[in-house]
């Protein structure tokens, strides 16, 4: 008889308490993943953008960002500069319900070279792109999210753009998640059907390294120094960086409710498991008598706490998972557009494993130091 | 060292409960031979319990020694007492105490898994247990599924299970009815005679105690030698069995 | 009755475990009142900004200041609007303003900071009737001086006195304004002239705001801009401005009683736990009051009552730890601003953690209550 199948008796022993402490921590993980994935995604994106040789240069103090188009060639011939491209935001309404489109007007020659995450991106779409104008490049969720495919037509209502909604064919799907939430698309054809031929929001620079980055950045501030229109350069990590410190309070408070879940899904099991071990007294006293270690009856406890809690999280977790798959493959009754943002990735699954587990290791923990030194007299005659 | 399964020498033993420490153990000796069924008597409180803790090595005499199968166990540590207590003694309880979960025939090979025993090994010494007690068909039932008798039976194949020096049974017939006890008190008796096994049997039950060999009787902490005689004191009213 | 004194004495003998799953509910109930007073924080700034006598007008198709535009022309047309006070000296009450978000880099920090600079003349503190000058003087015509809002000054550690960068300009803060705790409180305002020649963007203004006799005279205010073909504008009473702009707290707030509910199953499973536990250990209990001729609909009851009481108790400590909350200061992003709020408890979000609280009571206990109804009296004495 094996170490486990011991854990599996005890466990199936009380099968109303063994279900309720599952299901708590099941319901609880479920949030869990949740929480996290919005935090996850959060994270995601602004680790993508880490980049130290790449620059990105913006108006200095105006948000948002613009700044004349005559200053890119001046910029672009800088010694040092070994890539750049230029992005225009456009952005509005895709469709009634209020779903936002995030549109970036760029140069197409260097699409995959200057934008992380795109190095996948089939070549042959770029000469699409370059074939067709008013051609686009569309990320996952707004696909899934409208339910588009691939050679279809779409119209954005600007709110970026007042009076200039623009028609777009979409051309192929960007890969990734980084770019998920986006739309790419020509920079002539935005100059030409927005009429804005004198500004640029956002210019970006490949440079070879951290140092020349440095000197790149301060060439090009000093350069319009004296300009009524001056550019800062910062580097795209610390871009980004400032970007997603505005997110800042509601990532806090994310966080501290799952840490609140954390500490209730301890509780639970420390409950529960207290409870168990108050009423095996005696059985564990035999165990002692029998000559087994009170090491055995600690990992005995803590094996049983940990297996309800591992069972608990993979449940959790995967249920989540579950949804999440569904919803983005439009197969539930209900679409869920907060999933579709804030996807569940696959490795949440070992997460809920791994949180169910520990939050069972630090519950049981001192019911099972308690048990290890019950008395063996539980075990004696009363008479005598 | 002696030839004695059980040296009981000189032993005290002290509890403080509150500030004012208790003896409940006057200097106790006891001698048990390879081959003895001795039975120890007396009243609740009088220490029965306490000199069983210390000759299980569950407890340390405040002072004395104790020596088991030459084994000094006053002087081990818990954790070398806990290892030696598995291979050498052998305990049989009133309330049987098997772990519920596990069916019969787990319960006997429970103390083997602390071992390092080949589970074929194994499996044939919970068979010779089981044979022993006569309970080859029910080993697949769980405790709740047995009646007290059959349970008392798993309880002692588990106590034979590992080849002990010694059996320590407390009160085994106390939760039994006449004709059960009987039944297991017989066994008993066999284990005594056809393996040669030392017993300690502590019990209220003179029909229990008559079996025995020997009788000690143990009063406020005080252990003396007794005979038939000191067995119809314990016992007034019982005369000849029953 | 079983008497009360049953149950909580039980309770206090078995403090460990009590204490526990109170803890559960204890959790639920501060988590939940955190949440909700951080939404009504946020919110309570976004429905105090504006009062609905005023009119903001932006440029046509706009629902944010920062990206409408308007030029002279437009202004003027839109300043002479029917239904417009005007001050003592005949002025009308239109303020113009140009407002503006700003990345400034910030030396002691060592980050970029984002301010909200809105250029204002003199008539905007009769056109915005809440803002007033709480400490300091207002800023002069003409002059690189500032007034800063209170919640502004309050996370910057700025006071009188000091100076501000906006741009490539020092400026210097000249007071601190209050504005009934509005966005208004999280802004900096400077004349409007000295803004617009610094950004090059004189002539050009991203909103007017006119100040009407009442909401009646706004409403016809309203209709006159949106039927005049020749104004190109998009006109909203102030106070619907910038409550739409907390629609996206509504969001959160779902989001926060979803996840409570959540932790409330977990909490309720926990309870219902506990009190199987509890009616196992006192079978004997029950078995004993049922042969002395207590009622089984009685036992039911009064192991809801222990069980609610258990609640209650979490309830109340979670409540008590969720409202040291209460008025502390925070800087939430509100779209492309950054507003400063303070998290705010009210009776209702009380009363909604009252509310859970009992709930979580009677479901976690009814289960258990049923099944202590179910015991034989004989079968559990022996």
């Amino acid at each position: 008889m094996k170490f486990l199948t011991l854990l599996l008796r005890n466990v199936g022993r009380n099968k109303i308490r063994t279900v309720l402490t599952a299901l708590a921590v099941v319901v609880l993980v479920a949030i869990y993943t949740l929480a996290s994935a919005v935090t996850d995604t959060i994270n995601h994106l602004v680790g993508s953008h880490a980049s130290q040789s790449r620059l990105m240069v913006l108006e200095k103090w105006v948000v948002p960002s613009q700044f004349p188009i005559r200053y890119v060639p001046k910029i672009a011939d800088v010694d040092g500069v070994a890539d750049w491209t230029v992005w225009h935001f456009y952005a509005g309404l895709l469709d009634d319900a209020g779903t936002r489109g995030a549109g970036i007007a760029t140069r197409m020659e260097n699409l995959r070279e200057m934008h992380p995450g795109l190095e996948e991106l089939d070549p042959r779409l770029i000469k699409a792109m370059q074939r067709e104008r008013t051609g686009a490049l569309v990320g996952q969720r707004i696909l899934d999210q409208m339910n588009w495919q691939v050679g279809q037509r779409f119209r954005v209502m600007s709110f970026t753009h007042l009076n200039k909604d623009l028609e777009f064919k979409i051309v192929g799907t960007l890969p990734g998640d980084v770019w998920a939430h986006n739309f790419f698309f020509r920079d002539d054809y935005y100059q030409e059907a927005c009429d804005d031929k004198d500004n640029v929001a956002i210019m970006w620079l490949q440079v070879a390294d951290e140092q020349n980055g440095k000197r790149v950045a301060a060439e090009v501030e000093q350069m319009f120094a004296n300009s009524p229109a001056k550019v800062r350069v910062e580097t795209e990590s610390a871009g980004v960086a400032r970007f997603a410190g505005r997110t800042n309070t509601i990532v806090s408070i994310i966080n501290f409710v799952v840490a609140v879940l954390l500490i209730d899904m301890v509780i639970v099991l420390a409950n529960s498991i207290n409870m168990t071990v108050r009423e095996r007294r005696s059985e564990m006293a035999i165990f002692k008598i029998l000559g087994f270690q009170p090491s055995f009856i600690l990992a005995m406890v803590i094996g049983e706490a940990v297996l309800i809690g591992a069972l608990g999280g993979i449940i959790g977790a995967g249920t989540t998972y579950g949804i999440s798959l569904l919803n983005a493959a439009d197969q539930l009754p209900v679409r869920m557009s907060f999933l579709l943002q804030f996807p569940i990735p696959a490795k949440f699954l070992l997460h809920g494993l791994v949180v169910g587990a520990s939050v069972g290791l630090i519950g049981s923990a001192i019911p099972a130091a308690h048990a290890q030194r019950v008395g063996v007299a539980e075990a004696f005659s009363r008479v005598g | 060292m002696t030839d004695a399964i059980v040296h009981v020498e000189s032993v005290y033993k002290e509890y403080l409960t509150g500030s004012e420490p208790v003896r409940v153990l006057h200097g106790v000796d006891l001698e048990m031979a390879a081959g003895d069924y001795v039975s120890l008597i007396g009243p609740s409180g009088s220490g029965k319990s306490t000199l069983l803790n210390l000759i299980a090595g569950l407890d340390r005499p405040t002072s004395g020694r104790i020596i088991i199968a030459g084994e000094a166990i006053s002087e081990m540590d818990e954790a070398s007492v806990a290892r030696w207590r598995s291979a050498h003694i052998g305990f049989i309880f009133q309330f049987y105490h098997l772990i519920p979960v596990l069916t019969a025939y787990e319960n006997v090979e429970l103390p083997l898994l602390l071992f390092d025993m080949p589970a074929a090994k194994r499996r044939k010494q919970v068979n010779i247990a089981l044979d022993l007690v006569n309970l080859d068909h029910r080993v697949k039932h769980r405790p709740g599924q047995l009646s007290g008798g059959e349970q008392q039976r798993v309880g002692i194949a588990r106590a034979l299970v590992t080849d002990p020096a010694l059996i320590v049974a407390d009160e085994p017939t106390g939760d039994l009815d006449g004709h059960t006890s009987e039944e297991i008190l017989d066994l008993l008796q066999a284990v005594h005679e056809t393996l040669g096994k030392t017993i300690l049997l502590v019990t209220h039950d003179p029909r229990a105690a008559s079996r025995a060999q020997r009788l000690v009787h143990m009063d406020s902490g005080v252990l003396v030698e007794g005979n038939a005689e000191s067995l119809r004191e314990a016992f007034p009213g019982w005369a000849n069995g029953h | 009755m079983v008497p009360v004194s049953y149950n909580y004495r039980n309770l206090l003998v078995r403090w460990k475990t009590t204490l526990m799953t109170a803890s559960g509910f204890l959790l639920v109930v501060t988590a939940l009142i955190i949440m909700l007073a951080f939404v009504n924080g946020v919110q309570t700034v976004c429905t105090s900004s504006g009062q609905p006598e005023n009119i903001i007008v932006l440029k046509q198709g706009n629902f944010d200041e920062v990206l409408s535009q308007m030029d002279r022309r437009l202004v003027s047309q839109i300043e002479a609007t029917p239904g417009v006070l005007r001050n003592a000296v005949g002025r009308p009450l239109a303020s113009r303003e140009l407002f503006m978000v700003l990345t400034q880099w910030n030396e002691q920090s060592g980050e970029y900071h984002r301010l909200q600079a809105r250029g204002v003349e003199p008539v905007a503190m009769e056109v915005h009737q809440q803002v007033n000058v709480a400490e300091g003087r207002m800023f002069r015509r003409n002059s690189r001086e500032v007034i800063v809002g209170i919640g502004f000054a309050r996370s910057q550690r700025i006071a009188p006195g000091d100076t501000l960068a906006l741009g490539q300009w020092e400026w210097d803060v000249v007071g601190v304004f209050s504005a009934a705790g509005s966005a208004f409180e999280s802004e900096i305002w400077c004349n409007l002239g000295q803004l617009a020649g610094l950004f090059h963007r004189e002539g050009i203004y991203s909103s007017v705001v006119l100040r009407t006799a009442g909401e009646t005279a706004a409403d016809h205010a309203l209709e006159y801009l949106e039927d005049n073909r020749a104004v190109a504008v998009s006109a909203q009473k102030e106070t619907d401005y910038y409550r739409q702009q907390a629609e996206q707290m509504n969001v959160i707030r779902t989001g926060a009683i979803v996840i409570a509910i959540f932790m409330a199953v977990g909490a309720i499973f926990g309870v219902t736990n506990t009190m199987f536990a509890a009616i196992g250990e006192r079978s004997k209990d029950i078995a004993v009051m049922r042969l002395l001729g207590f009622k089984r609909s009685e036992i039911v009851l009064s192991f809801l009552m222990e069980t609610l009481l258990l609640a209650l108790i979490g309830g109340t400590l979670g409540a008590l730890l969720g409202c040291a909350i209460n008025g502390l200061t925070l800087n939430t992003a509100l779209g492309a601003k950054s507003v400063a709020f303070a998290f705010k408890i009210n009776g209702t979000i009380l009363a909604i953690a009252a509310v859970f609280t009992l709930i979580m009571g009677m479901i976690g206990g009814l289960l258990p209550a049923l099944s202590a109804m179910r015991i034989r009296p004989l079968e559990a004495m022996r």
